[in-house]
């Protein structure tokens, strides 16, 4: 699994890390970007995916910070290739904190549950301490699960978007968009699909745009950074969502 | 330094087989009813008979605590059985657990921060080891619940014939004694043969996890 680092700052020690493009994962199964936040004596999962990938991902972030030091991790929603590896990490890392919307408490815990410290998110966002960092969860309901948050952390200025900015491409693709036109091709169908709601969607661009972004790292898929950021919001602005609803009300006037 | 996780098989499907016993042991608590049903019935025939069928007494008084007997150890096997596929299930997943987390160790060769993984790995390889040593105790008891029944099984077969011949002994009035020894006789067999193919499945996933 490659991992790359997309921030470091010099003064306070905070890194950003990306992992993914695993060229072991088993085909049928969709290709996850996840991510860490280090700072000096404490670490941050954030969706660290699914069972399948569980020991690639471990062996990657163990090049990275020793595992006492990830004292937490982050779910933005209940999706298996979020965190269905969450038993192994439970076992793992027994000491830590799992952040993860309040209302997919009783089906995350069927991932397995037993050590780590469940701490619901509030609809409303909250934010935490990592060291001396603090990080805000933005909620990004129904985008496209029902209660969704994204991670923003205004010192590196990256926002971690989940499943918004998403796409499918498959192969080893470089880490960032280099043609945004030619890369909405690939993230049409998933956000038209997979996000159920315009107004949910807009309303998440109102309070996104409101946020200083460098980079948006999405859960599948290339990164964003950045007049690519700006880009993507105008694009999702424009773009209906969905559409399964719209077929569906075809196919009844049929 | 790489932790030596136990390469010995796991508790494989020990889950499945332990609810199956449980299962097939449940079908015992009808014929367990029968011959309650068959104890009062024989009963009432000795109250009739009176002194001629008073060899009979002890024998509804075994049918009886026969009885009740199984069912109690029925139950036990349920709660057992149970336990067993608890704990077969866990040290599974438990053993999953740690061959993945050994997994990202070995791949991970010698990553600056490898040493970290020891601890973790060697507290599911403990965990493991205990979930193992705990399953073998729920299946030994498993096994000596089995083997109670059977002990008590083997005298109702015996008691069986001991009523035919008392039965025989009573002459044209003794049909009926008969007809309950003969029941008697083929409830324990059922019995017999539902324990039977209990310990068949046990044996069957003992010689595999071994
Ligand atoms: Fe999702
Ligand atoms: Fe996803």
């Amino acid at each position: 699994m490659k991992s790359t680092v997309l921030s470091e700052n010099k003064v306070s020690g905070a890194r950003w890390l990306v992992f993914g493009r695993d060229p072991e994962k088993p085909e049928k199964i969709i290709d996850t970007n996840q991510y860490l936040i280090a700072t000096r004596n404490q670490a941050m999962l954030l969706d660290p995916g699914g069972i399948e990938i569980f020991p690639a991902m471990l062996s990657a972030v163990i090049h990275h910070t020793p595992l006492e030091n990830i004292t937490h991790i982050f779910a933005s929603h209940q999706d298996p290739d979020i965190i269905s590896s969450l038993g192994l990490w439970d076992r793992t890392l027994p000491q830590a904190k799992l952040h993860c919307p309040w209302l997919w408490e009783g089906f995350v815990r069927h991932f397995g549950c037993d050590n780590v410290e469940f701490v619901p998110i509030p609809d409303e966002g909250s934010t935490m301490k990592l060291d001396g960092l603090t990080l805000q969860f933005v909620p990004a309901h129904y985008l496209h699960s029902s209660a969704n948050f994204h991670v923003y952390d205004p010192e590196s200025k990256i926002l971690m978007s989940g499943d918004i900015g998403a796409a499918l491409e498959k192969g080893d693709v470089p880490m960032f968009v280099e043609d945004f036109e030619a890369h909405t091709a690939h993230m049409r169908y998933f956000h038209q699909r997979w996000m159920p709601s315009n107004k949910a969607k807009n309303a998440w661009i109102k309070r996104v745009r409101a946020l200083e972004i460098d980079i948006m790292a999405p859960q599948h898929g290339r990164l964003f950074q950045g007049d690519d950021v700006v880009r993507f919001l105008d694009w999702l602005e424009a773009l209906d969502v969905g559409i399964a609803l719209d077929d569906e009300a075809q196919a009844e006037a049929a | 330094m790489e932790i030596t996780v136990s390469k010995q098989k796991t508790g494989d499907d020990f889950y499945v087989a332990a609810v199956t016993i449980a299962a097939t042991l449940d079908k015992v608590i009808p014929v367990a009813e029968n011959i309650s049903l068959g104890a009062m019935n024989t009963m009432a025939l000795t109250a009739r008979a009176e002194q001629s069928a008073r060899g009979f007494r002890p024998i509804t008084d075994f049918m009886q605590e026969l009885a009740n007997d199984v069912r109690r150890l029925t139950g036990d096997v349920n709660r057992v059985a149970l336990e067993v596929s608890r704990t077969s299930l866990s040290e599974v997943r438990a053993a999953q657990s740690r061959d993945k987390v050994a997994e990202g160790q070995k791949r991970a060769g010698k990553a600056e921060y490898a040493a970290s993984v020891r601890q973790p790995l060697a507290g599911l390889e403990r965990e493991v080891q205990s979930l193992r040593d705990r399953l073998r105790e729920y299946l030994y008891t498993l096994t000596s619940l089995l083997d109670e029944i059977d002990q008590r099984i083997l005298a109702a077969i015996s008691f069986a014939t001991v009523a035919r011949t008392e039965a025989a002994s009573l002459g044209t009035s003794g049909g009926q004694f008969d007809a309950m020894a003969v029941d008697l006789n083929n409830s324990a067999e059922q019995v017999r043969s539902m324990v039977a193919s209990c310990r068949t499945l046990l044996r069957a996933h003992q010689t595999a996890s071994n």
